[in-house]
């Protein structure tokens, strides 16, 4: 069946006649009648692995994709429409909405770009806050894109493992806001409530653990052989594609560039704190392969706990509200903005045009998830079956944020 | 690099014909006429002093006439396409503009420079219709290809129904 295999077939060709060779009950020259052509098969909406309602059109021929489109919409909730007809401030809610994993990083984003065309003042204490809870967020993110990317490739185990220390990050936050999915915790002008008494000894006393517990994740999954097997050297995006594809975050660093917004443009105060930008190197194969990626948010989650403690000893006392934002019906200033913020999926930009009134006139949202998924049809093509679904795991894409 | 010298470069280069810069009340943009659009596009991608490799988005607005107190017309009815590209290089974020008329809103695509520019290209077909020629598979992305209509023009009417599921509400949905 060797020849079947190899021969790139094509739908259209007819059937076509192959010797079988080395088959000892036949004659050599006996003609067998195999017919080869291009299998399509849908992935998803509904398969696990596509971490929700992602469908992929699979061309296959054997076990080789030789073409790839991915079908996104599933979960479209119209929301830039929404954003025009509803008040910047009843928006914040639906900011949770689109990448509910870093529900904090979203509203952050939207509130920065609100308060930026607003020219609202946020009082310091309240960007410490914001810090520590987005921080916490993005590990909590990193923790379910690496759990889960184990679960794609086979491995039980480390999923469990990474959920509990999300639930101890999940605890922290609703804590503080009373939610654990969907926060609505960071408001246009500053923060919902002020740390309550025993939270910050609370997040200390967590990332001692943590830290400990991430070696453990390590040696439970990372050097883990057939981890490593399944993949190095498996979806290796090069640079210049990363580039031309518009991908950023901890993809874009997986395939070797040191590129952060948290470094290149600061927002926030990311400028006051020491952390390093990790960025893949190849260390188990290519660099820019799926290993890779993962690697870099092993990496980022212990840079994010750094994170957190300094911005806990630098944190004042002081207000954490802004004083002219307290009513649903807040005006902004007229103008029109971007803002780029660092999500855990990669670069979260809100584009607003603002007319002076409480909605804005146009709300677009930048979504990582949808320009890292849109580089698939590229990078399919060529590999195994069974790769395609380590290479999504690894994209770490959340649907709500694609389809918005 | 602030836009003002990114523009004076281009018109350095050569490429300033009917460039003009937007200064809006927050981030200003570079205004290029839609016939200069590739060309200021893969200068600005490829000119080793410009570098603007990583393209971030682009999306339209739907712009209605909007007057004065005096009922003068401050700006004319029409489409308007964004671009946001950064420079790794030079740590650089620009945004261009294009705009295009009411009757006519179709553009080059962008996607044979910037391959992000797919799927931002269908989207921007999708919601609010504007056409990008030359664009290798434009079709709906976020909507279900029998969708009439597109949802992000100021003028969109909420269908009645779509297929055979009722959309009618009641109250009926509010208009922005």
């Amino acid at each position: 069946m060797a020849d079947a295999v190899t021969t790139a077939p094509s739908s259209s060709s007819p059937a076509r006649t192959f010797i079988l060779p080395g088959d000892p009950l036949r004659p050599p020259d006996t003609h067998v009648d195999v017919r080869t052509q291009e299998l399509q098969i849908n992935m998803g909406p509904q398969h696990p692995s596509t971490h929700g309602v992602l469908r992929v059109a699979i061309w296959v021929d054997g076990e080789i994709v030789t073409r790839a489109d991915p079908d996104i919409g599933y979960l479209h909730r119209c929301a830039e429409k929404i954003g025009e007809s509803v008040t910047n401030i009843q928006y914040v809610p639906y900011t949770d909405r689109y990448d509910y994993l870093a529900a904090m990083n979203n509203n952050l984003g939207y509130c920065l770009a609100v308060e930026r065309i607003a020219e609202v003042e946020v009082p310091e204490r309240a960007q410490y806050i914001r810090t520590i809870a987005v921080e916490l967020n993005r590990i909590a993110s990193h923790l379910m894109a690496v759990g889960t990317y184990g679960l794609d490739v086979g491995a039980f185990t480390p999923f469990f493992y990474a959920f509990r220390e999300r639930e101890e990050i999940l605890r922290i936050l609703e804590w503080i806001c009373g939610a654990r999915l969907t926060y609505n915790f960071i408001r246009i002008g500053g923060v919902m409530r002020d740390a309550p008494e025993g939270w910050i000894p609370d997040i200390l006393k967590f990332l001692d653990l943590f830290e400990s517990r991430l070696d453990e994740f390590n040696d439970l999954l990372t050097h883990n052989h057939i981890f490593v097997q399944r993949t190095a050297n498996v979806g290796v995006i090069t640079l210049e594609d990363a580039l031309a594809y518009g991908i950023t975050g901890p993809m874009l660093r997986g395939s070797g560039l040191r590129y952060d917004l948290r470094r290149e443009a600061p927002y926030l105060l990311y400028d006051r704190f020491e952390f390093d930008v990790p960025i893949g190197t190849g260390i188990k194969g290519q660099v820019g392969d799926c290993w890779d990626r993962y690697w870099v948010r092993i990496l980022e989650m212990r840079e994010s706990a750094r994170i957190v403690r300094q911005a806990i000893t630098q944190m004042p006392a002081g207000e954490i509200m802004a004083k002219n934002v307290r009513h649903l019906a807040f005006k902004s200033k007229p103008g029109e903005g971007y803002l780029g913020t660092e999500n855990p999926r990669g670069e979260l930009g809100y584009y607003l045009i603002s007319e002076g009134q409480p909605n804005s006139y146009r709300s677009r949202i930048r979504a990582p998830s949808f320009c890292n998924l849109s580089i698939l049809g590229k990078l399919l093509p060529g590999t195994m079956l069974a790769d395609a679904v380590a290479i999504i795991g690894s994209t770490d894409i959340v649907l709500g944020e694609v389809d918005r | 690099m602030t836009t003002q010298e990114i523009k004076q470069a281009l018109e350095k280069d050569g490429l300033g014909a009917g460039l003009s810069l937007f200064e809006g009340p927050k981030d200003p943009a570079i205004v290029v006429p839609r016939e200069q659009l590739v060309k200021v596009a893969r200068h600005l991608r490829d000119a080793r002093h410009l570098a603007f490799d990583l393209l971030i988005m682009v999306t339209g607005t739907h712009m209605i006439e909007k007057r004065d107190a005096k009922g003068v017309v401050v700006r004319e009815p029409g489409f308007e396409l964004i671009y946001h590209v950064r420079s790794v290089k030079n740590r650089a974020l620009l945004a261009f503009k294009v705009k295009l008329p009411i009757g006519d809103p179709t553009v080059d695509s962008v996607s044979a420079i910037w391959p992000a520019a797919d799927w931002h290209e269908r989207e921007t077909f999708d919601l609010v219709g504007i056409t990008f020629k030359g664009h290798p598979d434009l079709r709906r992305i976020l909507l279900p290809d029998d969708w009439e209509g597109h949802p992000l023009r100021k003028d969109y009417a909420y269908p009645k129904a779509y297929r055979d599921i009722n959309l009618e509400v009641d109250p009926p949905w509010p208009t922005p």
